[in-house]
């Protein structure tokens, strides 16, 4: 524990050293994410309604219930004239002979999928509207003839829909965050003293090789979580100052209980995050090597992290005691407050032991000499 | 005392066995200082490499002070001090700092690993550079903090491969002169080298090796007498 603690400090100095490093973990994402947040946010709130404008040429049923709607009709006497005019996005004809509405409607306009289901849904209100003034003049209530009507109620009380959006997003963020902040520092850690030819000086000391690697496992750790937290603290920022421009604020409230297991199983899947770039770092001859074996590994994080994003999403439930699916999933549940303690330390217990079997694999890497020597 | 007895290490590349050092058998003396010269590729870091237990020879033995190289490591690691020119530090660091880390891992107590760190400022003329970051020091300065490191623990055995590689002619200078000290205080010192010169000035005893297999080995002065030249590097390129 001794060496472990020697190495650590020695290696969080060179850490503390690197401001480049620092300035990466630290400011870039408190000033980076809320920017990021305030130009989303700007730009979706720029994006305005249009109103579609409506051409015809004699007023009917469906024309009056667009009167009522917020669209723009246009008047056109000629129709030979009025298709070859583009002052409107969409022409009705009406054909009382033949029971039909023609609309006419340029399939190339950038907005022709919004204007269609605009087109849809006024149809299928003018088509109701039209079924019940029919049905009470047949003297028939329309109760008898439609189903009943569906009604949802969100049940929610402690987050509003944003909330719960934004505990889904967290985990695979902080997934994301965790991985990433570690990668650089991970891969130095032994790949460089390998390219710089120092772990040879390490190697040659009195020290066992498990503390060398915990030593650096913990260093790395640092990093990775300093990074998450300032990550985490500037989407606070961004969501607390509403960049996003949601309707409503978002009322993000933890117990402390679960903060604190959201906490323990964050640094545990740290921990297992690191001691996977400590393997493969410890495998690597030099750091662009280690880039090589890590990007999949990362690609598949991202593809795993994203069953958080889509609850009871097949991979989300099938998969759900794998290595972070689990983590990912365990947040999501103590992020909305509904969590098995069972569940929270399943997950834990498996990162730490994840961890500490790369760990052991990683020290019998120091002890081959065809691969601490590989050339 | 080091002893190397039938020291064999393959190594399998690309399903060729390749013969780094080749029933070497050598036995290095207290206090001495011992040359191990050879053209690249010969052999000479891989014996070093052996001797220093960070590999274990395929066959044979090898003894450092009687603890053996594969079963007493860390015993043996406690009393040897290993610089290679492979080693480039990192540019972050002050040498007090990287001392002080190697220092503490040698398990060396505060007060001893300041009075050392302070003697081996002294004895490596540090002392203006001894708070500068690695980073900005120059080739010469840097050398001087891997062997201030390697040495730090004060080990009876020192192992230099190629120390002066790369050096300009006064820094190499500078780093014959910290092994002559090193060798008057009492030192065992493995040097290896490709420099005759330098062989023949450090030297007590060299082994010629080449192709894995120990070709000569001797008092300098024996060896020379034996081939019948006062020229190291002539009898050197006879032997190869």
């Amino acid at each position: 524990m001794k060496d472990t603690i020697i190495v650590f400090k020695k290696e969080l100095k060179g850490i503390l050293r690197d401001k480049r490093l620092l300035i990466t973990i630290t400011l870039i994402p408190l000033l980076f994410i809320p920017t990021l947040f305030y130009f989303v946010g700007q730009t979706s709130s720029s994006v305005k309604y249009e109103k579609i404008t409506i051409a015809y040429k004699e007023s009917s049923g469906f024309i009056n219930l667009l009167k009522k709607n917020d669209v723009e009709l246009l008047h056109i006497d000629d129709v030979n004239i009025a298709m070859k005019f583009d002052a409107w996005n969409v022409f009705v004809q009406e054909d009382d002979k033949q029971n039909e509405i023609t609309v006419y409607i340029n399939t190339k306009l950038d907005n022709f999928n919004v204007i269609k289901r605009r087109i849809d849904y006024y149809y299928s209100e003018y088509k109701n509207e039209t079924i019940e003034r029919n049905l009470k003049a047949l003297k028939i209530l329309p109760s008898k003839i439609y189903p009943k009507k569906i009604v949802i109620k969100d049940v929610t009380e402690r987050k509003n829909r944003y909330s719960i959006v934004l505990s889904f997003l967290l985990p695979y963020l902080i997934l994301i965050y965790l991985f990433s902040n570690a990668m650089g520092v991970g891969l130095d850690s032994i790949a460089g003293e390998k390219e710089r030819g120092t772990l040879q000086l390490l190697l040659v000391n009195r020290i066992k090789r498990n503390s060398i690697l915990f030593g650096k496992l913990f260093a790395t750790m640092s990093v990775s979580l300093t990074g998450t937290v300032f990550s985490l603290i500037g989407i606070f920022i961004a969501v607390k100052m509403n960049f996003m421009n949601f309707e409503s604020n978002i009322n993000f409230i933890m117990k402390p209980d679960d903060f604190f297991f959201l906490s323990l199983l964050i640094i545990s899947l740290s921990m297992f995050i690191v001691s996977i770039l400590i393997f493969i770092s410890t495998y690597s001859r030099t750091i662009k090597e280690g880039q090589g074996y890590v990007m999949p590994i990362y690609l598949l994080i991202i593809i795993l992290g994203i069953s958080s994003l889509t609850p009871g999403s097949s991979i989300a439930i099938q998969y759900a005691h794998w290595p972070f699916i689990s983590s990912v999933t365990g947040m999501v549940k103590l992020l909305v407050g509904e969590y098995s303690l069972q569940d929270i330390f399943t997950a834990m217990v498996s990162n730490i032991v994840l961890a500490s079997i790369l760990i052991r694999l990683s020290a019998y890497f120091f002890n081959k000499e065809s691969i601490i020597f590989r050339k | 005392m080091i002893e190397l007895d039938n020291v064999t290490k393959i190594f399998k590349q690309k399903n060729k066995f390749i013969y780094a050092c080749d029933n070497i058998d050598i036995e290095i003396g207290e206090k001495q200082v011992f040359g191990i010269i050879g053209p690249n590729g010969a052999g000479k870091t891989t014996s070093l490499r052996l001797i220093s237990t960070l590999m274990n020879p395929s066959s044979g033995k090898i003894l450092v002070n009687g603890f053996n190289t594969v079963k007493d490591k860390m015993k043996i690691r406690e009393i040897i001090g290993f610089l290679t020119s492979e080693m480039r530090l990192p540019d972050n660091y002050t040498p007090r700092e990287l001392m002080k880390f190697f220092g503490k891992l040698n398990n060396m107590k505060n007060s001893d690993l300041s009075d050392r760190i302070e003697f081996l400022t002294n004895l490596l003329s540090l002392e203006e550079y001894v708070d500068v970051l690695i980073g900005k020091l120059s080739t010469g300065n840097k050398q001087k903090t891997l062997i201030a490191i390697s040495i730090i623990h004060n080990p009876s055995i020192i192992i230099f491969d190629e120390p002066t590689a790369g050096l300009d002619l006064s820094a190499a200078q500078s780093v014959l002169r910290i092994i002559n000290i090193m060798k008057d205080d009492g030192k065992t010192i493995i040097l290896s080298t490709h420099n005759m010169t330098i062989a023949e000035r450090m030297c007590d005893r060299l082994a010629f090796i080449n192709e894995g297999k120990i070709i000569k080995e001797g008092h300098i002065e024996d060896i020379k007498e034996l081939y019948g030249s006062k020229d190291l590097e002539e009898i050197y390129f006879n032997l190869i």
